[in-house]
């Protein structure tokens, strides 16, 4: 072959190759590890389950759970409670379409005080959504469709005054291990009776820090499940209030929390956890609408917790709410902890996510609700009633919200405040967060998470 | 006192046009003998002999015979007319003989008291050349030459001195021996009449002697095919066949009794051996050859009766005295293992190489290779270079390592001694169940499984069965239905003989040397050992066949160098010789194809990529003179023939829908495949995953710079197809290309092929095209070549440690085999995770996620092949989709029905043991894990890096039933006969589809069967009977026995096209094969 034709040829195949190798190497494939989550999932299901743990029937306060059909047929919902001392109860519920359904563990009020309960709802179809509301009905956390294998939260406060414990409902067939690990000021602990801690199939447990973690503000947990899942929700009694923490299945770099408040005699404040070797440098954004605030900035050791009070704090006025933004640059726990100087109640941040309900559970209705667009591009966003008397869409055809930006849905759905119906708020993408805060004294220290049907 | 010299009657038997005769009766006619009379017979065709012989030798009798029945029967009936004649002399009409031949051999009769003079027969074109001095001749009749070929007559032969066998030609016998052996046995017509009238004469005692003074020339035109055989009776046989038949008829009269019995014995066995050999490297003629003679001997018992009898009364010398007059030894057999090891296989089977291309040298070169007057008095071929010539300076000449056959035949023995090594473990250990090494069912199961109108694949499949059975049940005839032999030899052959194949290929196109580096680097290339240690018997089927198929691909699509001869002329199916015909060929290849694509489909694949590949560097290369059009066509045919033969598949693939491309293969988990710098060293596995597995790509790279000419032509070609399949790869393995995923594994074949190719031809053209490029890059490329193949080979080396090249002496599989439950009413195993860690054959259920069950235990050789069209087993396929979508948290009881107890989630295929073995990783989907976690009927039992058990506990077998009242299912029949005790009145129902397919008959009578909306059949119990006992029977019209008969008919017909269909017809009515002449051609072999 003449050198005409050879170079050519080589051409071609190292233009092929290399742009083969270019493209199939800009990205690699990750394995997926997360079960598809969301309301637009669940619609079509054949079978879903929900599984909620955490409330109790302590201080003659039982907690309840709270179901709401999404869907537009009935569904049938097989509940099982079982409580910590191992007494079971079944049941079923018929769930009209768009109807919502309450049972408390009073059913199980047989067993002695101070009993924790885990709940699994079995559901012929998807769509129905649940939520534990403790019985103040200042604090809620969404019941979950699937158990984690990893857990993390912090900020709990185990000083005198306070406990805090982690309820723990192993919702399958399954026995569980798991490990958990304390983050504390002080740095890590791995407490022995937490390693290879085992929850047998079916049952609701507790592990109480304050057993091995006295007198300590600010404590982080990380749980891994060394076999099978389980559904585990953080309970902080803080000088007698109650609070859930959700937690999360994973740590992040970013965290959004869009209803902080700056009340005067209000508390808030960003708990974090380190759960990394790294040193963690995170920068606190806090908006105002009226304010500048400079970026306030936060070391974390490895390993070990920290936190930034927002209120009261002399560099950020007391102006209403603030949309807080925390950044790191190595994966952290983020908690926001809200009350007033004697007690602090615990709230994870939303995960952005593509489908959330708002509903008003409580009936006490909504002090704030925002919708804030966590990404870096407008996203479109519709929300629709689907249990009033005209189901639709509410927000014409598309509300559009630019980057960054945070809106207020009492604004656009003037109907929200003190309703009874429930709204699908329904995104291009998934980067909406929707944060809701109850009626309080002093404002915004009820800080509520609406459904995402995870 | 009568001193006349003793008379001699000469007799000529001349046939045809007798190119020599006049020579030769000249030569006869200008003897100095006194009483020597001439007798011509013209054999058969006489025209104009009279006439010829008169004009040379005017005193000549001429005897014209009607018929040709060959030169013995000739010389008997002239032996008849002559009265009074001391001895015969009889002579080919080819021969020329010296004046005083005639003379010197009567004095050496006298002399020695010989019965049988033959003379120093020299070639008729060069009179220095020996062709014979006698011949020796072993106990198998097999004739062996005193004289090396060509050997210059210097009178080193001129001794008289006692031989075993007086050729042919020209042959002095005593008149009353040839009397009393009853002269020439007409039985042999041509070749062999001089072996079996010598030993007879022999066995008579009488002495048979060279006499070397006496000199002869002879133009062997029947031995070398100057002129055809035309005896009455040989029309139909090859000189081969004569020969064969012959030496075996000597053989089987030759010996009393026990002596006969114990050689024809052992004859058998080296014939068979022989067979076996033809039939392995296509050397049909041969093959035909060696089971005619036996054939014909039967067919002569009469006549061989009567020759033992005749030669036992004639009998003087026993067996043992006759033997000592012979060589020692099946000189045959012995020759073909010297000649194997010092000259290759092609020579010791007794076919010359092709010509090599001329290539032209100028008087320099000439002169510096050596060959000159200098050269004939020293050994060392550079005695006489002179350093400052210009001409060495000029010749660059490559080492002369492994150049001679003896150095080659000495490396290829301690590689393959060396593999051997490596596979030592391989021979006896157990065979982990990993990639496709479930253990084979019976020789009979395997031929049921391809006839059978349902197997268990899924939740039951009324599929054609896979040609793969075919295939496996065929081999399996080979080793006598030993089934377990079958992937023994697959793990330890298959490279070799892939390796051979890459050696085959690159005939014509590079050195032996060459060849055996390129076989080398195949054998080395990583996809051959990681395929042996991940079990992929599929996949080693493709590397042993690719090779064999390239090839034909290419002497069909007219690439240079690869059809040396053109296709032999159109010769009518079933007839000898379609073969070697253009049809013919591309049958074989379409057969070659078919055979491999039914164990590993994805072939298919790969037999488009070199046809595309050959086209598109034409685009950039057109080859010269090719006369191949049509690509796309002959491709279409190649598609549509195989579609044909391997029919159930085809079917198979029609039927399957959406799921049709999977036929290829199964999508892999973009996350677990190779990255593409793997690729491109064509890892999918640990082997080669070092630096190292750079270098035999680098090597190949180094062949595209230095190839030139037709060598560059075909590496431009191997080039495009390499990197066309790694393109196709890449794209596979990131999922880009939707279902249609080929098994990378054997496009990684074709890949490492194309590799070991352009290493052949990169280091022939270190030994061709280097020499006439001055000093620069190509001499460092070639250095650097040269290199890397070296330090390629040691790390190679290593993996001959463990014995068994790290196949895994446990599999996780194995390991589960405690986790059965009762076996009352059977059950399945769902086993979940990437395509190439699960054991046994199914279908995707997403990207890096195969689904398959196994019925009451482990996989096992019915789940080899699984059909594309999963049919009813898509229920499980859906299941498992919708818990991965988290639309379900109840899939134990969605399986239940199908009765699956259990489901293995498998991360790799053998348990990763520090220090032991290592297992490359291969994860299902992460959120598979979770997903079965988060389902309220599975329960983990267990749960390592390489292996998740969750057992079903709504499990209730796969035949269960409700009592009268209940709604409850439990299991009932046993796993091995779904036949058993019922209730009256209660109602089965079977995890087997189709539902249709099945009846539940109680007390010998079939119960009314309903689905209930589901795929499964339910059965009514009547409750009639108080004790009913019933049993599932299979009630399915046999299309797919009929479909897989169809098959083998077909490959039947085919296999009778290639020259068999003339044979059987000759065989059962006895009419006369019309022998249609074909030039000799590449393809014979």
């Amino acid at each position: 072959m003449s050198s005409r034709r050879r170079v050519p040829l080589f051409l071609v195949v190292i233009v092929l190759l290399g742009a083969t190798g270019v493209v199939t190497s800009l990205r690699h494939p990750t394995n997926p590890s997360e079960l598809p989550t969301g309301l637009t999932v669940s619609s079509d299901a054949e079978s879903t389950a929900l599984y909620c743990t955490g409330i109790s029937s302590a201080s003659g306060t039982p907690g309840r759970v709270t179901f709401f059909n999404t869907s537009s047929a009935s569904r049938s919902l097989s509940v099982s409670v079982v409580s910590d001392t191992g007494v079971t109860w079944h049941g079923s519920i018929e769930l009209a379409a768009h109807a919502a359904q309450s049972i408390a563990p009073s059913v199980l009020d047989k067993g002695p005080a101070g009993d924790t309960f885990g709940v699994a709802v079995q559901i012929s179809g998807g769509g129905v959504v649940g939520e534990e509301i403790a019985g103040t009905n200042r604090t809620e956390v969404p019941c979950a469709a699937s158990g984690v294998t990893r857990w993390y939260a912090t900020g709990f406060d185990t000083l005198v005054g306070s406990s805090a414990y982690l309820s723990v409902y192993n919702p399958t067939g399954t026995a569980a291990v798991l490990n958990a690990s304390i983050y504390t000021a002080a740095g890590f602990y791995a407490p022995a009776s937490f390693q290879g801690f085992s929850v047998p199939a079916h049952t609701q447990t507790e592990i109480v820090l304050g057993k091995q973690v006295v007198n300590t503000a600010n404590v982080g947990v990380g749980v891994k499940v060394l076999r099978g899942s389980l559904e585990i929700v953080g309970v902080e009694s803080s000088a007698g209030t109650l609070s859930y923490e959700q937690g999360s299945s994973d740590v992040s770099n970013v965290a959004w929390l869009p209803n902080v408040t700056t009340a005067l005699g209000a508390s808030a404040q960003i708990q974090v956890a380190n759960p990394s070797a790294t040193t963690a440098e995170v920068t606190v954004d806090v908006a105002l609408s009226d304010f500048k605030v400079s970026p306030q900035r936060l070391s974390v050791s490895p390993f070990s917790t920290a936190d930034f009070i927002i209120t009261p704090n002399s560099a950020i006025p007391a102006a209403g709410y603030a949309n807080v933004t925390v950044h790191s640059n190595v994966a952290i726990v983020t908690v926001l902890a809200t009350g007033t100087g004697s007690w602090l109640a615990l709230s994870t941040p939303q995960t952005p996510s593509d489908a959330f309900l708002v509903r008003d559970f409580t009936g006490l209705g909504f002090d704030a609700a925002t919708v804030t667009n966590t990404s870096s591009r407008t996203v479109t966003f519709t929300a629709s009633t689907i249990n009033s008397a005209q189901p639709g869409v509410v927000t014409g055809a598309g509300v559009k919200l630019a980057a960054g930006v945070t809106e207020n849905l009492s604004t656009l759905i003037p109907s929200i405040a003190g309703s009874n119906d429930a709204y699908l708020i329904t995104a291009s993408k998934p980067s909406l967060v929707v944060s809701m805060t109850l009626p309080s004294r002093p404002k915004g220290v009820n800080v509520v998470a609406p459904l995402d049907g995870r | 006192m009568d001193t006349r010299a003793p008379a001699v009657v000469a007799v000529i038997v001349t046939t045809g046009s007798g190119p020599g005769l006049e020579a030769a009766a000249a030569s006869l006619v200008a003897q100095n003998y006194e009483e020597l009379s001439l007798l011509v017979v013209a054999n058969g065709d006489a025209l104009h002999v009279p006439e010829r012989v008169a004009a040379v030798a005017p005193n000549a009798f001429v005897r014209v015979l009607e018929e040709n029945r060959g030169f013995g029967a000739a010389c008997n009936e002239a032996a008849l007319m002559v009265e009074g004649s001391a001895f015969f002399l009889f002579c080919h009409d080819d021969v020329r003989l010296e004046p005083d031949a005639v003379q010197l051999m009567v004095e050496a009769a006298y002399r020695t008291n010989a019965g049988i003079v033959t003379p120093k027969v020299v070639a008729y074109e060069d009179p220095l050349v020996l062709l014979h001095v006698g011949q020796t001749c072993d106990r198998f009749g097999v004739t062996h030459e005193r004289v090396e070929l060509g050997e210059i007559d210097h009178g080193q032969q001129d001794l008289e001195r006692d031989v075993f066998v007086a050729p042919g030609g020209v042959t002095l016998v005593r008149a009353d021996l040839f009397t009393t052996l009853r002269g020439f046995d007409p039985l042999i017509t041509l070749l062999g009449e001089d072996l079996d009238l010598c030993w007879r004469a022999q066995v008579a005692g009488a002495r048979i002697v060279v006499a070397p003074l006496a000199k002869v020339a002879h133009r062997e035109t029947i031995a070398t095919g100057e002129r055809p055989v035309t005896a009455d009776g040989t029309r139909r046989a090859s000189r081969q066949d004569l020969q064969r038949r012959h030496q075996l008829l000597v053989v089987a009269t030759g010996w009393g009794r026990r002596q006969m019995v114990w050689t024809l014995a052992t004859l058998f066995v080296i014939d068979v051996f022989e067979v076996g050999l033809s039939l392995a490297t296509g050397d049909l003629d041969r093959a035909g050859a060696i089971v005619g003679s036996w054939r014909w001997l039967v067919k002569q018992r009469r006549r061989v009766h009567q020759r033992r009898r005749q030669l036992s009364r004639q009998r003087v010398l026993s067996d043992a005295e006759l033997h000592r007059l012979q060589v020692g030894g099946a000189s045959r057999l012995k020759h073909f293992f010297v000649t194997l090891l010092r000259e290759g296989y092609d020579k010791a089977r007794g076919i010359l190489p092709p010509v090599e291309p001329l290539e032209t040298f100028d008087e320099n070169e000439t002169e510096a290779a050596g060959v000159g007057f200098a050269a004939a008095f020293s050994e060392d071929e550079e005695f006489d270079e002179i350093a400052e010539s210009g001409a060495l300076e000029r010749r660059t000449r490559p080492s002369r390592f492994m150049t001679s056959y003896r150095s080659q035949a000495t490396v290829v023995s301690i590689v393959a001694l060396l593999w051997l090594i490596g596979a030592r473990n391989l021979v006896a250990i157990h065979l982990p169940l990993v990639g496709r090494l479930a253990p084979l069912d019976s020789w009979w199961s395997t031929w049921r499984h391809f006839f059978a109108s349902w197997s268990s694949n899924g939740v039951g499949s009324g599929a054609p069965g896979m040609p793969g059975y075919g295939v496996l049940a065929f081999a399996g005839t080979f080793v006598f239905g030993r089934m377990g032999v079958l992937p023994r030899v697959a793990l330890i052959f298959a490279v070799p003989i892939g390796a051979v194949g890459v050696h085959r290929f690159l005939k014509d196109h590079a050195s032996n040397r060459a060849r055996i580096f390129a076989a080398f680097a195949y054998a080395a290339m990583p996809i051959g050992v990681n395929m042996i240690s991940q079990g992929r018997v599929d996949v080693l089927v493709v590397v042993a066949g690719l090779p064999y198929i390239v090839r034909r691909i290419f002497a069909l699509m007219d690439v240079p160098g690869f059809r040396p001869a053109p296709f032999s002329e159109p010769v009518p199916f079933g007839h000898r010789g379609w073969r070697t015909t253009e049809a013919g060929q591309r049958m074989v290849l379409i057969m070659l194809i078919a055979i491999v694509t039914a164990m590993a489909p994805a072939t298919l694949v790969v037999v488009a990529l070199v046809v595309v590949g050959v086209v598109v560097a034409r685009l950039f290369e057109p080859d010269p003179e090719t006369s191949f059009r049509g690509s796309g066509r002959f491709l279409l045919s190649l598609v549509v023939n195989v579609a044909i033969f391997l029919l159930p598949m085809t079917i198979d693939v029609i039927f399957a829908g959406r799921r049709a491309l999977e036929i290829f293969g199964l999508s892999r988990g973009p996350w677990s495949v190779p990255s593409f710098s793997y690729l491109l060293r064509g890892v999918d596995g640990t082997f080669g995953t070092s630096w190292w597995g750079w270098l035999l790509p680098l090597a190949a790279l180094f062949a595209l710079v230095l190839c030139k000419g037709d060598r560059r032509r075909v590496a431009s070609k191997a080039l495009v197809i390499a990197t066309l399949t790694l393109v196709l790869t890449a794209l596979v393995s990131r999922h880009w290309l939707g279902s249609f995923a080929p098994d990378l594994d054997v496009m990684l074949a074709l890949y490492a092929l194309m590799l070991a190719t352009l290493i052949g031809l990169g280091i022939s053209a270190l030994e061709h095209d280097l020499r006439d490029a001055g000093f620069g890059w190509r001499q460092i490329a070639a250095g650097l070549s040269v290199a890397t193949l070296l330090v390629a080979a040691l790390p190679f080396m290593t993996y001959f440690g463990s014995g068994r090249f790290d196949l895994p002496t446990s599999s996780v599989a194995e390991s589960l085999s405690a986790l059965a439950p009762s076996t009352a009413g059977g059950f399945r195993v769902l086993w979940l995770g990437d395509p190439s860690v699960v054991p046994l054959a199914g279908w995707s259920v997403a990207p890096g996620l195969e689904a398959a069950t196994s019925m009451n235990g482990l996989p096992g050789g019915v789940t080899l092949f699984s059909p594309p069209d999963s049919g009813t087993s898509d229920v499980i396929m859906q299941a498992v989709q919708s818990a991965l979508a988290g639309h379900t948290v109840r899939l134990g009881e969605l399986l239940a029905p199908a009765g699956i107890s259990t489901i293995v989630v498998m991360n790799s295929a053998a348990p990763e043991l520090a220090g032991v073995q290592q297992v490359p990783l291969h994860r299902a989907p992460g959120v598979l894990v979770n997903a079965l976690n988060n389902q309220s009927d599975l329960s983990l039992d267990l749960q390592t890096s390489s292996v998740a058990v969750f057992s079903n506990s709504l499990f209730h077998g796969i035949v269960a039933a409700t009592s009268p009242g209940s709604t409850t299912l439990s299991p009932v029949f046993t796993s091995s006969s779904f036949s058993g005790p019922l209730t009256a009145g209660s109602t089965v129902v079977a995890g087997l589809a189709p539902a249709g397919a099945f009846a539940l008959d109680v007390n010998g009578q079939a119960t009314p069967r309903t689905t209930q909306g589901s795929w499964t059949p339910f059965y009514n119990v009547p409750p009639a009977p108080t004790s009913p006992v019933g049993t599932i029977v299979l009630h399915q019209f046999p299309l797919n026995g009929l479909i897989a008969l169809f098959t083998l008919g077909m490959w039947g017909i085919v296999w009778l096209g290639f020259g068999w269909v003339q044979r059987l017809e000759w065989l059962f009515t006895g009419r006369r094969r019309v022998v249609i002449p074909r030039p000799p051609s590449e393809h014979d072999e």
